[in-house]
This record gives structure tokens, sequence and C-alpha cells, in this order.
């Protein structure tokens, strides 16, 4: 799976959000349009979106079984 | 006794003072002491004031947070390295980014019991501010009912799991990849020592184990000195 999809896939959760969502990185705070708009022109940002969700996966895919 | 600190000056810290709220709200169910400085008397001075007064209070700090301080309400900090020598002795809880990375490990150097926070920023949105409330205070809600500290980051790590596992069930998962990158870098400095990204101190560390380790240069400058 390329950058590009999993790109694509966050700025379609985002879309999905309402007017009011934001998303908080300490004193920075962003509006649904500000984060899709950033995705599109901040390669540092995409990049850090991207190890974040992508992490999240590894981090369930790690998980043992519940016994 | 707890000391709470929460300043309000921005949409952050207004998300960070409700949350203050949930913990004093816990403090009148369970019959626990403490003092409230909101606002505009979220300020150093005043900070400082309790802390000289009560030597027996532990501080809860809801607000931003720096990698070496913690902030007040008026952009000035309430504790930083200059006076978190008032850390000795007392425990800290942090709702805040970043303060354990340098002023944890300072605080923990200088005697203070427990520094619990995170070594890096705060993540979260807007669509799962009860969860993310939860998992803010979860550890210092089960200090409040009687387990050790490591018991209470263990407890915190495993239900911010459950909460990251509900938010993706329920469709969030910016949000739970937010509180994964949280989780992580959530630490107390009592429970377990600071880490060192330093190779000679994580050496000094293994050599001579992390309360020695972690002072090796300061001990050295106080023998060299006599």
């Amino acid at each position: 799976m390329s950058e590009k999809t999993v790109v694509e896939s966050i700025k379609e959760n985002v879309r999905r959000q309402n007017d009011s969502w934001r998303f908080v990185m300490g004193r920075e705070v962003l509006t649904k349009d500000e984060v899709l708009k950033r995705l599109d022109n901040d390669k540092g940002f995409r990049k850090s979106l991207v190890k974040m969700v992508l992490e999240l996966s590894f981090d369930i895919l790690a998980r043992k079984p519940e016994s | 006794m707890w000391l709470v600190v929460r300043p309000v000056f921005d949409d952050v810290t207004e998300i960070t003072f409700n949350e203050a709220q949930d913990v004093i709200d816990y403090f009148i169910e369970k019959g626990v002491a403490y003092i409230d400085l909101g606002k505009e008397d979220a300020v150093r001075e005043k900070v400082e004031k309790v802390l000289f007064e009560n030597p027996e209070v532990n501080v809860h700090h809801a607000d931003h947070g720096s990698e070496d301080k913690i902030w007040g309400n008026d952009n000035r900090p309430v504790i930083d390295l200059a006076n978190v020598e008032l850390l000795r002795g007392r425990a800290i809880h942090n709702n805040n980014c970043s303060s354990a990375k340098k002023l944890g490990v300072e605080a923990w150097k200088r005697g203070c019991l427990a520094f619990w926070g995170y070594t890096e920023v705060i993540y979260f949105t807007t669509d799962a501010l009860e969860e993310f409330k939860e998992a803010m205070n979860y550890g210092l809600k089960r200090r409040v009912d009687g387990f050790s500290w490591s018991e209470c980051l263990q407890k915190t790590k495993e239900r911010m799991t459950e909460l990251i596992d509900a938010l993706v069930k329920a469709g969030k998962a910016l949000a739970a990849s937010c509180l994964r990158l949280d989780r992580d870098s959530l630490v107390c400095y009592n429970s377990e020592p600071p880490q060192s990204g330093c190779v000679f101190r994580r050496l000094a560390i293994r050599l001579f184990g992390p309360e020695v380790g972690w002072k090796l240069r300061e001990s050295l400058k106080k023998y060299t000195r006599n």
C-alpha cells in the first residue's frame, strides 16, 4: 500500500467529520479544512499523520489474542 | 492534599480546565482535600506560595507544558527549572505536553516522589473528548483509590488501550491514533526512572543504577570541587 493510499484514507476520514471537529497537537488547533490543506501542502505533517495511523495498525496487529 | 492548577487562555485550556473539573469532582466524591488555583489564580507566585505553605501538598497541572516548564495563566511558567526544587517530596500529575522530557527528569533527580507526565506533545481530536478526559485523569483517580504509582501507570495504559479499541470500533480511527501516541509517551518517574538518549548516561545508568547514573555529572562536579 502506497503512502498516497493511506493519505487518501485519512482525508476521507477527515471529510466525514462535522465542521466543529478539531485536530489538536499541543498548542496547535486545526480545523477540518486546515488538516486537509496541510495533508496536501505540508510534507512533514503528512508524514507524521501517516506514521501515526500506521503505528496504530501495527499496535493492533502486534496484540496477543485475549485468553 | 492536592493543588489543582488550571489556567484558561485559549481553546485548548478551555478543554483542560474542564478535564481538571472532573478531577476536582472526584476529589469531592472521595473526600480528598484540594486547593483550586483556576484561571487568573493559576500564576507562578500563587502556586509557589501554596507549595511553600503546604509541604505535604501534591500538584495536578492541567494546561500547556513544554519540555522544561509548565505554564500559568499569564504566559509565564508556574514551574520550570528555576523552581523545580519545589517538587521535592511531592507528587505531580501532569495533563500537559512534553514536560516529562526535561522538567520531569530534573524533578525526579531532585527527589520528586512521582512525576506523572508525557514526553511528547499531546494529540487529541474533539470527536472523542470524553475518552481523552477519561484517559488523562485515569491515573490520578486510581491514585486517589489507593493504588501505587506503578499500578496507576499500568492500569492507565491498559485503560487507554481499551479506549483506543473502542474508538476504532466507533469509526474514530484518528482519535484512536492520537490516543495511542499519548499512551506511548506517558511516563511516571517513580515506578520507572527516566530513560536517557545519551549513550554515556545510559552506560552510567547500567553500571551504577539510575540513582547514581542520572546524577553522575553532579557528583563528579562536587567531587572535583572538594
